[in-house]
């Protein structure tokens, strides 16, 4: 006990050195810790969102995209499938759910989901005020949305066009709250659920409108589907209109057609084709499997039969947190980097003031502390400021936990968490490069020859 | 009370130093007096137990200090014998009053304030404990030395050139205090200095005068 306080008093009495030893090496281990939190409830937020989900089928093109955009609410659809093919995959055997998602729409940047209330079940999502949606135009509100955009069952809103917060707005379609979601911590806090029929219905008269420009063909062009169709594109459709009738003129005239030409006129045509038979569609359709024999079959057969892709959540997020653990790796390779010299930097401060102080060491050794004792005050000084630092590390955690959970804005995150077993693990590794780092000054202390040292005085 | 036999020390590289028997009582007051290299502070390391005789023995209170361990060594020491030093020592960082508790404790003695009180009044100096060493004068720093070789009750007291710092007056009031609370606390005591102003004041000298 008078080794602790002696120790601490030793400490304290250079208070700046002792306190840039402590925040170095306090900063070093924040940084691993940051991450190995930033990791894990990054993980944890995938596994809620993904909630079981096993297999998402949408539009042919990034398995990630789709993903990201139909579990994760993150990216743009990658575009839209027919509700009649998404139904032949709900109709298989192999399927024991599934359920729609159409998105197109947001209100405040926060996205208007067209889907059952299945979708809310999956989330075990309960209500916080209000009831369910019963019919097209009616909303129920994630707790977040609620909260930011000062929504209460009762009000009307209208949404904008697309993901972004400013754009064309359906002011002749308005949507109405009809039940507030309780907090759930998975992504449907920050979503809007309307029935799937909401969606067409705002979105009925955008493609009349857009038939008249031909506007069609930007449901096979996948970059453009017609929740992403905005104003600037008038343009480009007149443009193409009157080349498209110039072209249908000399179609007309049985007039040569250059290869571009050509182009554009099978394209039309195929537009007019899929056109003619488009139903309604839906932007992806998460699906659950019955048996684990789909998981093998299920997939292929989409990709390879269909117009469709089907993705697996699983897959998709592994890669993704794969690609973002590289970059992590080497941020936590500086990190350990930093807290190694930190390391050092204990080591030379313990060395130094043992040099300076080596008299008040003779002192106690002559008044009759052991060697060993010796010994143990340098360890316990740098087990001290190891200590310190950890303390300092979980408080910086902390903090920037609370300052993150304020402004993250499509994770939501823990501000509090508890400590983790790696943090625990990074006290044990803190005292080892505490210790260590005291051992030579330490070895120092313990052979230290008070008869030489008195002599000196 | 003490006694040395046939006792030689050396130095690595060195020759080896010998020297001559002492026998001091209980409660004597001795100076060694010896110039410069003549090995007093040697001396004073050995009866302390800081050093090991090559050969020889040092008897101190029936105890061979020659036999015992490092270790026990160590704690003979802490629990037996005061020692002030050429210059005050004391931990920096630590308050007046928590230097005294901490000879204590590094004895392995429970800490007893009330003989501390005692000792502290007795070299007028209770009312500077709460400081640090940094903010006491020489003199003031003097005193606490004495305080604290007396702390844990020891046997003995070993004193290396206590007063070659001092000016005539000081050096008079520094030996009178010394010799004072040392008989008031029954403790032996043994000055090694080369300072002739102290002769007049023992009555038993040692004279340790070999060269090598």
């Amino acid at each position: 006990m008078n080794l602790i306080k002696l120790a601490l008093a030793q400490l304290t009495s250079k208070p700046l050195q002792s306190s840039l030893s402590i925040a170095l090496f306090a900063l070093g281990m924040s940084v691993v810790s940051v991450l190995i939190h930033f990791e894990r409830q990054v993980q944890q937020q995938f596994q809620n969102n993904l909630a079981g989900i096993d297999l998402v089928v949408g539009a042919k093109g990034s398995p990630m995209q789709l993903i990201l955009s139909s579990v994760l609410h993150a990216d743009n659809p990658t575009g839209n499938i027919p509700l009649h093919e998404a139904e032949k995959i709900t109709n298989n055997p192999m399927v024991k759910s599934t359920i729609p998602i159409a998105l197109g729409d947001n209100f405040m940047g926060y996205r208007i989901v067209g889907t059952t209330l299945d979708y809310a079940l999956l989330y075990s999502a309960e209500l916080q005020s209000g009831q369910w949606y019963k019919h097209s135009m009616e909303v129920v509100l994630g707790s977040v949305v609620a909260e930011k955009a000062g929504l209460k069952t009762g009000d009307e809103f209208t949404g904008v066009h697309g993901f972004i917060e400013h754009g064309h707005s359906h002011d002749d379609h308005p949507y109405t709250v009809k039940g507030i979601l309780k907090p759930t911590g998975t992504v449907i806090d920050r979503l809007i659920l309307t029935p799937v029929e909401s969606v067409w219905e705002v979105h009925d008269e955008t493609h009349d409108d857009c038939e008249n420009h031909h506007c069609e063909h930007h449901h096979d062009h996948h970059d453009c589907e017609h929740h992403d169709c905005d104003h600037h594109h008038d343009h480009r459709h007149n443009e193409q209109k009157s080349e498209i009738e110039i072209i249908l003129g000399k179609v007309d005239r049985q007039e040569e057609l250059s290869a571009h030409e050509l182009n554009l006129y099978n394209r039309h045509r195929g537009e007019l084709s899929i056109s003619t038979n488009t139903g309604q569609e839906i932007t992806s359709l998460l699906v659950f499997y019955n048996t684990p024999m789909a998981a093998v079959m299920l997939p292929r057969m989409i990709n390879d039969n269909t117009s469709m892709q089907a993705a697996s959540p699983a897959i998709e997020l592994n890669r993704l947190m794969g690609l973002l653990g590289y970059g992590m790796n080497l941020i936590r390779g500086l990190a350990w980097i930093i807290t190694l010299f930190s390391g050092i930097n204990i080591l030379i401060l313990l060395w130094s003031s043992l040099s300076r102080e080596i008299h008040e060491l003779a002192l106690l050794r002559t008044l009759g502390a052991t060697k060993s004792k010796a010994f143990m005050l340098l360890i316990t000084e740098g087990i001290v400021l190891a200590t310190c630092g950890w303390t300092f590390n979980i408080i910086i955690t902390r903090i920037t936990g609370i300052i993150v959970a304020a402004n993250s804005d499509w994770i939501s995150i823990n501000s509090f968490p508890p400590i983790l077993k790696e943090e625990i693990l990074m006290l044990v590794y803190a005292l080892i490069i505490g210790i260590f780092a005291a051992l030579i000054p330490a070895i120092k202390a313990y052979r230290t020859d008070i008869h030489y040292m008195l002599q000196k005085l | 009370m003490i006694y040395t036999n046939e006792l030689k020390f050396k130095y690595p590289k060195e020759n080896t130093l010998s020297f001559k028997d002492i026998s001091l009582l209980a409660g004597q007051q001795t100076l060694i007096k010896g110039v410069s290299g003549s090995g007093k502070t040697t001396l004073l390391h050995l009866l302390s137990g800081v050093l090991t005789p090559e050969s020889g023995s040092i008897i101190i209170n029936d105890i061979h200090l020659e036999q015992l361990s490092n270790q026990q060594k160590d704690r003979f020491r802490a629990k037996n014998i005061g020692i002030i030093f050429q210059r005050n020592l004391f931990i920096k960082s630590l308050s007046m009053l928590e230097n005294m508790l901490l000879a204590q404790r590094i004895a392995g003695n429970n800490t007893d304030k009330e003989i501390l009180e005692e000792i502290l009044r007795e070299l007028d100096i209770s009312n500077l404990s709460g400081k640090i060493p940094h903010h006491l004068s020489q003199g003031e720093q003097q005193r606490f030395s004495i305080a604290r070789a007396l702390v844990n009750r020891p046997k003995v007291i070993l004193a290396d050139e206590p007063t070659s710092s001092l000016d005539d007056v000081n050096c008079v009031k520094f030996t009178e205090l010394l010799k004072e609370v040392c008989e008031k606390f029954r403790v032996t005591l043994v000055i090694a200095t080369h300072d002739s102003r102290l002769e007049q004041a023992f009555n038993h000298i040692v004279e340790l005068n070999h060269k090598k």
